[in-house]
C-alpha cells in the first residue's frame, strides 16, 4: 500500500478518534508500523477499508458493527493501532487520561452507551452490505 | 567443536534460580561459571526518563517507543493470553523463544525466556512463603526453607506487613521492610475487609497485604520505591529486584564468570567431569565446555529439555505442574470518575485467600491490582459492542475503578500433564510436545472456588465484569518435570536436588517440586536454589 493511501488513512483514522485532523508525526508513526509489519487483507476487509477511505464519516458504524460481527477484523486493528498512537502522544494526553467528573457525569456515559448500541446496531446492517 | 573447562561449578541460566544458586556459590569461594543466552535491550534503559506515569504522559514525545513500541510491537492483536502485559522494554524476554526452545500443544501456551535475567525481567516481585505443608507435600526441604527465605529476602529486599493474610503471606519470614503505600483502590478494598473481618473468615477469605521484592528504604546503591508507577517498562533506581542485578554483582567477583550467547542442549557425564553441549548464540555453532558440577536453574520446562536429551530414553514422560489462573475484570463504583492518582504502585498490593479448610494447604489466592500504567488500548478492545470512540468515554470514566482480580489455583501431578520431546526442524533438533489437561474434578473446584471469589468480590466493593480463561500455562508458574523422590528412580531428584544417575548434575529451579501451590512459586524456588546449591558444595 503507498504512503499517500497510508497517510490518507492515519488522518481519516485520527480525526474519527480525535475529532480533529491528527499531527504529521502521529500519522507517519502509524505509516511505519503498518509498512513494518504488513497483515493480510481478506477481501471483505479490504472493500470495507476502501468504503472507510471513501466515507470517512462512517468510520463509527463500520467500527461498531465490526466489533459485533468480526472483532478481529483488520479494519479494527488498524483503528485500534491508531488509537494506541494517539494515546500516546503527549499532546493528545486529555483525550485519554481519565479526569475527574461529578456524579451527574453518569448521565453522559449512559447516553454515550445506548448511543453507542443504536450505531452497533446500524453499523451491522452497514457492515453486512458492504462486506458483501 | 571446542571442548574447554571452565569452572568448578556450571550454574545455567541467568533467572531467580540461577541467580540465587550462584550467588550462593560464589559467596562460599567456589569458582563459578554461569551460561546463559541472555538477550539484553539495553536501548531501553536510556530512553525511559525517571519521572512519574502521568507526568511521561503529558509531556515526553518519545514515549510511544516504550508505551507501544518503535514498530507498534507492543500493541498486541488477537487473543489474550499469556504475557498481555510485557511491554517493548521488557520484551526482549520472549526474544527468539520459538526458534531456539520450540513448543507444540494444543492446550497449553507457556511464556518461556532466553532474556538476561529470564522471566524474572517481568516478574511480578510477589513474595508468598510456602507453608510448612506446602513445603513437605512440594518435596523440599522442611529443615531448611525458613533461613533460605530468611537469606533470599536479606539478599533482595522484601516489604510486607504481618497482618490477618500474614500466614498465608510470610510464615517464617523476619526480614522485612515495610509495605509500601497502597493506591485508593486498595485502601479502599482493605477498609470495608477490616470493617468486617469476621464475616470474611467465616467464609473461609483472609485479606492482606501482598509481600513484595520491593524496596521501601534504601539497600545498598538501591534506592526505595518512588511510586512512579512505570514498573512495566523500567527498573530504574533497582527498588525492584530483577534477577539480572544479582547476576550484575556477581560479574565483579573474580571467582565469577559470565558467559553469554550460550545455549546448553544436553549434558554427559564423564568420570571425572561434566560435559555440558551448547549452541552458541546467533550462530548456532556446538560447543562443548567442562565443569566439575553442573548446576541447572533454567526453569523447570527448559531443564525438562535439557535432563531429557541428556537421558538415554529422550522421548521419555516428564510431569508438568502449572498453577491455573483466571483474571476477573472488577469495577469498584466509588473509584469511578475520580481521575488518574499521580503517586501510585503498579503492582499486586492485596492478596485474597481462600481456605475453607483453615488448613493453610492446597488454598487458591487473588492478587489485585489497579489498572493506570498499562494505558486504555489494551482495555479497550475487550469492551464489547460499541464503537472505540464510545469504549474510550466509557472507559476514562471506569478506568480509575477498574480493578483485577488474578485467580490462582495449587495443581497437582497427574497422568494427563505432561511434557515429552519430538524430532523437528530446530537448532536443537527437537521440538517439547506438551499434554496438559486438567480432570473433571480440578475443573469444578477451579470453578466452585472462582464462583466464591467472585461473590466475596461484590462484599468488598468490587463487582466483577467477566471472568476471562487466558489458556493454560498463562499463570507463568511452571515446575514438577524432574520431581523430588527418596527412591533413586531416573528422570528424579534425590532430596538433595541431585539428578538421580549422575554423580555432580544438580537440579536448582521449581522442576523438582511435587506440587505447585497456589500461592507464587518464585520465592520459594529461589529459597530452594540456595539449598542446592549448598548442597552440592558440601557433597563435594
Amino acid at each position: 500500500m503507498k504512503d499517500d493511501v497510508l497517510l490518507h488513512e492515519a488522518r481519516i483514522f485520527g480525526r474519527y478518534l480525535l475529532g480533529e485532523t491528527p499531527h504529521d508525526a502521529a500519522c507517519n508513526l502509524y505509516i511505519h508500523a503498518i509498512t513494518t509489519n504488513p497483515q493480510k487483507i481478506n477481501a471483505a476487509d479490504a472493500r470495507l477499508l476502501d468504503y472507510v477511505h471513501e466515507h470517512p464519516r462512517a468510520i463509527g458504524l463500520v467500527d461498531a458493527g465490526l466489533n459485533l460481527l468480526n472483532s478481529g477484523s483488520e479494519v479494527r486493528r488498524r483503528i485500534h493501532l491508531m488509537f494506541s498512537i494517539l494515546e500516546s502522544t503527549p499532546h493528545y494526553h486529555k483525550k485519554f487520561l481519565s479526569q475527574p467528573h461529578s456524579f451527574w457525569y453518569l448521565g453522559t456515559i449512559a447516553v454515550t452507551g445506548i448511543a453507542g448500541l443504536a450505531k452497533t446496531a446500524a453499523g451491522v446492517v452497514l457492515v453486512k452490505a458492504v462486506a458483501k | 567443536m571446542k571442548n574447554v573447562p571452565v569452572a568448578d561449578y556450571l550454574v545455567v541460566g541467568s533467572g531467580c534460580s540461577g541467580a540465587m544458586a550462584a550467588q550462593t556459590l560464589v559467596e562460599s569461594g567456589a569458582t563459578v561459571t554461569m551460561l546463559d543466552v541472555g538477550f539484553t535491550n539495553p536501548d531501553y534503559k536510556k530512553l525511559v526518563p525517571i519521572k512519574n506515569f502521568i507526568d511521561i504522559r503529558q509531556n515526553e514525545a518519545d514515549q510511544h517507543r516504550y508505551f507501544i513500541g518503535d514498530k507498534g510491537q507492543g500493541v498486541v492483536w488477537g487473543d489474550i493470553g499469556k504475557g498481555a502485559q510485557i511491554t517493548p522494554p521488557r520484551q526482549h524476554m520472549i526474544d527468539s523463544v520459538d526458534k531456539y526452545m520450540p513448543l507444540n500443544s494444543s492446550d497449553f501456551s507457556p511464556l518461556e525466556s532466553l532474556g538476561y535475567g529470564g522471566l524474572g525481567i517481568g516478574w511480578g516481585l510477589q513474595c508468598w512463603e510456602f507453608s510448612d505443608e506446602d513445603i513437605k507435600v512440594a518435596g523440599l526441604d522442611s529443615a531448611n526453607m525458613p533461613d533460605a527465605y530468611e537469606t533470599v529476602s536479606k539478599r533482595i529486599g522484601i516489604s510486607a506487613t504481618k497482618d490477618d493474610a500474614a500466614r498465608y503471606t510470610m510464615v517464617h519470614l523476619k526480614n522485612y521492610q515495610r509495605s509500601p503505600k497502597m493506591d485508593r483502590n486498595h485502601a479502599q478494598i482493605y477498609k470495608i475487609y477490616q470493617e468486617n473481618r469476621e464475616y470474611y473468615h467465616s467464609k473461609g477469605f483472609y485479606l492482606g497485604r501482598t509481600p513484595l521484592a520491593l524496596l521501601t528504604k534504601d539497600l545498598g546503591k538501591r534506592k526505595k520505591y518512588s511510586y512512579h508507577d512505570m514498573d512495566y517498562y523500567t527498573d530504574h533506581e533497582q527498588s525492584a529486584w530483577r534477577p539480572w542485578m544479582t547476576v550484575d554483582q556477581l560479574k565483579k567477583k573474580r571467582n565469577f564468570t559470565y558467559i553469554g550467547g550460550h545455549l546448553v542442549v544436553k549434558f554427559v557425564e564423564k568420570r571425572d567431569y561434566v560435559e555440558v553441549h551448547c549452541l552458541t548464540i546467533p550462530n548456532n555453532e556446538p560447543v562443548v565446555l567442562r565443569c566439575h558440577t553442573l548446576v541447572l536453574g533454567s526453569g523447570a520446562i527448559s531443564t525438562a529439555r535439557i535432563v531429557l536429551r541428556s537421558h538415554d530414553k529422550p522421548n521419555a514422560r516428564l510431569p508438568l505442574l502449572c498453577n491455573p489462573y483466571t483474571f476477573i475484570p472488577c469495577l469498584q463504583p466509588s473509584m469511578m470518575g475520580t481521575g488518574t492518582e499521580d503517586k501510585k504502585l503498579g503492582l499486586a498490593q492485596l492478596s485474597l485467600f481462600l481456605d475453607e479448610s483453615h488448613s493453610n494447604f492446597d488454598i487458591s489466592v487473588a492478587s489485585l491490582y489497579s489498572y493506570q500504567s498499562l494505558l486504555l488500548f489494551r482495555l479497550i478492545r475487550q469492551v464489547p459492542f460499541l464503537n472505540i470512540v464510545d469504549a474510550r468515554t466509557l472507559l476514562q470514566y471506569f478506568a480509575p475503578g477498574m480493578v483485577i482480580m488474578g485467580v490462582h489455583h495449587p495443581d497437582h501431578t497427574s497422568t494427563s500433564k505432561f511434557v515429552q520431546l519430538a524430532s523437528a526442524t530446530s537448532p536443537t533438533k527437537d521440538k517439547l510436545n506438551v499434554t496438559f489437561e486438567l480432570s473433571d474434578e480440578q475443573k469444578a473446584v477451579i470453578n466452585e472456588r472462582e464462583r466464591k471469589f467472585v461473590k466475596i468480590a461484590h462484599k468488598l466493593g468490587i463487582y466483577p465484569i467477566k471472568r476471562v480463561d487466558p489458556g493454560m500455562g498463562a499463570s507463568i508458574h511452571y515446575a514438577g518435570t524432574v520431581p523430588f523422590s527418596e527412591q533413586d528412580k531416573p528422570l528424579t531428584l534425590n532430596p538433595n536436588g541431585r539428578l538421580h544417575g549422575t554423580k555432580n548434575v544438580y537440579i536448582a529451579d521449581s522442576s523438582g517440586f511435587n506440587y505447585l501451590p497456589a500461592r507464587g512459586l518464585t520465592f520459594s524456588l529461589m529459597a530452594n536454589a540456595h539449598i542446592t546449591a549448598q548442597k552440592a558444595l558440601k557433597h563435594d
